[in-house]
């Protein structure tokens, strides 16, 4: 080998030896999810599968259970209907079901039954503010494929 | 009697008062867009000036305008208003409507197919 080409080897070799060891710890860490999937089936990934509550969420909800003897819960449900195949349903709820996952945010809880909870995986729920209409609404889904622009219905992955 | 383009409920008319009143404006402006799974959803904005082509509905003591592009969607709707912890909104009862959105908000009417982009949302 020529001098210059391996002063280059040189130069790049911490970048390469850098890049190996990030895939490395890349593939020994996916292989440690799989493990722990495997090994214990009912627990979940937590952040990731989260659903998430906005600011503006909290706030309207805080609002609610001031009006209210007792904390009422937000349900998020999945219906089948809409354009795209399902839709969303809020509703107020005094108790979790054995089934339900609880979402707790600065003393707000969300829960979502266990059906469900595959369809909005990952989704945010807002409350928006307009003119034409003030109400709880699923910003952002990303285990939704697509759906229908008024944000109510949308399809499943 | 002259058909109402657009009339509205006790409780539509009650809100748009307190919204005028608050936020010291003139009138609610009444519109339609091409969105949505369906066609065309409404749109609701302040106002301050009837535009030249505006139609001006007074019902109920209340001045909605409509934008002359959403007359012909909405002539004979019913506006109401309904209050309840998770939702306020405004509704539209439309007798033009021939389909709708599971969620209520677009609709189709028989000439929603020229106002309608391709593509949709």
């Amino acid at each position: 080998m020529t001098t210059s080409s391996r002063s280059l080897i040189q130069r790049f070799a911490p970048y390469f030896s850098a890049r190996i060891r990030q895939n490395s710890r890349l593939l020994s860490s996916s292989s440690a999810v799989q493990e722990a999937q495997l090994s214990s089936p009912e627990s979940t990934s937590p952040s990731a599968d989260a659903v998430h509550m906005t600011d503006s969420c909290v706030r309207r909800m805080k609002e609610l259970q001031a009006d209210e003897a007792s904390d009422k819960l937000l349900r998020l449900s999945i219906e089948a209907g809409g354009c795209s195949g399902f839709q969303y349903n809020f509703s107020l709820d005094d108790k979790a079901n054995d089934d339900d996952r609880i979402f707790e945010q600065d003393g707000v809880k969300l829960v979502v039954d266990s059906i469900s909870l595959d369809f909005v995986k990952g989704a945010t729920v807002d409350y928006v503010e307009e003119l034409i209409r003030s109400a709880f609404q699923v910003s952002a889904n990303p285990s939704a494929l697509g759906g229908c622009g008024c944000k109510s219905s949308f399809m499943a992955k | 009697m002259k058909k109402q383009v657009l009339s509205l409920t006790e409780a539509a008319a009650t809100r748009v008062r307190l919204l005028l009143q608050q936020r010291q404006r003139s009138f609610l402006k009444l519109g339609v867009k091409a969105r949505g799974c369906n066609g065309l959803s409404y749109t609701l904005n302040y106002a301050d000036e009837k535009g030249k082509f505006d139609e001006l509905v007074e019902h109920q003591g209340v001045k909605i305008l409509i934008d002359p592009k959403a007359l012909m969607h909405v002539i004979g709707t019913k506006m109401d208003f309904v209050d309840d912890k998770l939702r306020s909104e405004f509704i539209f009862i439309n007798p033009n409507s021939t389909g709708q959105c599971g969620c209520g908000e677009t609709f189709m009417t028989g000439s929603s197919s020229k106002a309608a982009k391709p593509g949709g949302i």
